[in-house]
């Protein structure tokens, strides 16, 4: 079915560097080092499949701040070692969603601008940062162009494997309603992914070409 | 297209998406070494630290457990709704000191900590002073107090939001000196930790109850 969770979701290492730190065998900042090598790819494409390559950069560094100075005090829970808990891409995904609110509500979002702006934009970058640009997918530009902010949330947290639960506490939602947008995105993209059907050609009665 | 062959394509993309962005090539996390390291202070990041701390904020508010045990101690001296009533006290005080740092303000009072235990008679008082306030009320100060704290940090212009400030704050001879990221940092931090306090000691004793 389209709307079980995405592969995404299953064997990721996060429970082990939470066990290794809980443990001692690894620094804070060792472990740091491991979960910013595990997720700075996955943050860094949230943003720029929501705001665009030049502001993604900001925010992606204000959720990193963040979670630097959260994990020196992290209270690491037996819960949290469970393989589906994951609790570090959770934390992320929730702070990364509050990035962006501030930043919107702060009105420096480019929202408001088309997607062809953005691009524009982007294209008009510095060769090193241009190296960073993500590379959508014909689905996922779709995805960008088609679907509102709210089913983009699900949409982009399903695919990096944010936990069902996670993603409704950080949207103030219900489990349901989370997967309700997911199917709508799901479909949307179906519609918009048809092959074009070819039209029967039209009987001419009594027209000679 | 069905909608399973939709989803797989969009997977492949995803994945595409990532892979084109590898965690080594992005701009290495030396900007997070620097010593003290940076404390978050562009104003999303600001916005989203006190979100993060509504929102635990919002869950308490809406645990029945607490409710119940509103009048229950926490500690020798505290009820839950004495530490609810002592976090709403700060938050509105936090409110104030980024009120009066934003507008160039000197602070014309302040609050003496002790060494380990904090600014004890200053938190009595403040706590005395909410005693005949709901639990409800208690709640919608702190959250008001955040709210309009959120509002001011997305509306300073950068010079005023990082700079110098003395606060009222005094742990030694001299007040703090900080900025308004600093002081973001600290309620927040202090927040949390009373928040983990009041999950742990009341989750074990509903544990006790129902046992």
């Amino acid at each position: 079915m389209a709307d079980e969770a995405p592969a995404a979701s299953t064997a990721s290492p996060e429970p082990q560097i939470l066990r290794a730190r809980a443990e001692g065998r690894v620094s804070p900042d060792e472990s740091f080092e491991q979960l910013y090598g595990l997720y700075s790819p996955l943050v860094a494409a949230w943003f720029q499949v929501r705001v665009g390559a030049d502001v993604a950069d900001d925010l992606f560094q204000d959720v990193w701040t963040i979670f630097f100075n959260r994990w020196q005090r992290w209270e690491l829970l037996p819960e949290m070692m469970h393989p589906e808990a994951k609790p570090v891409l959770s934390f992320l995904f929730r702070t990364a969603h509050f990035v962006l609110i501030g930043h919107r509500r702060q009105g420096a979002g480019r929202q408001q601008e088309s997607i062809e702006e953005v691009e524009v934009a982007d294209r008009q970058r510095s060769p090193e940062r241009m190296q960073h640009q993500l590379e959508l997918g014909r689905t996922l530009a779709l995805a960008r162009k088609l679907c509102p902010p709210e089913e983009l949330d699900v949409l982009l947290a399903k695919l990096a494997g944010v936990p069902a639960r996670e993603i409704s506490r950080t949207l103030q939602v219900s489990e349901p309603v989370v997967d309700h947008r997911f199917r709508n995105a799901i479909s949307r993209l179906r519609v918009a992914m048809q092959p074009p059907r070819r039209r029967k050609p039209r009987q001419k009665g009594g027209h000679h070409a | 297209m069905r909608s399973d062959a939709v989803l797989q394509q969009l997977e492949q993309d995803w994945r595409g998406a990532v892979a084109s962005l590898p965690g080594r090539n992005l701009a290495h996390p030396d900007w997070l070494r620097t010593m003290p390291p940076p404390l978050p202070s562009r104003p999303a990041a600001l916005f989203a630290e006190l979100e993060d701390t509504r929102r635990h904020w919002l869950e308490l508010r809406e645990w029945q457990g607490l409710r119940e045990h509103a009048e229950s101690m926490v500690n020798a001296g505290w009820s839950y709704k004495d530490l609810l009533a002592h976090l709403a006290s700060w938050a509105v005080e936090f409110h104030r000191q980024i009120v009066t740092a934003a507008e160039g303000r000197e602070f014309d009072y302040e609050i003496p900590f002790q060494p380990k235990v904090g600014p004890t008679d200053w938190n009595a008082i403040e706590v005395a002073r909410r005693r005949e306030m709901s639990l409800d009320e208690i709640f919608d100060q702190f959250d008001a107090a955040f709210a309009a704290s959120q509002e001011l940090v997305l509306a300073l212009p950068p010079a005023q939001l990082t700079a110098t400030v003395r606060f009222p704050i005094r742990m030694g001879p001299e007040p703090l000196v900080g900025n308004i990221p600093r002081i973001v940092a600290m309620k927040c931090w202090h927040n949390h930790y009373h928040f983990a306090q009041i999950r742990q000691r009341l989750g074990a004793l509903l544990e006790r109850e129902r046992e």
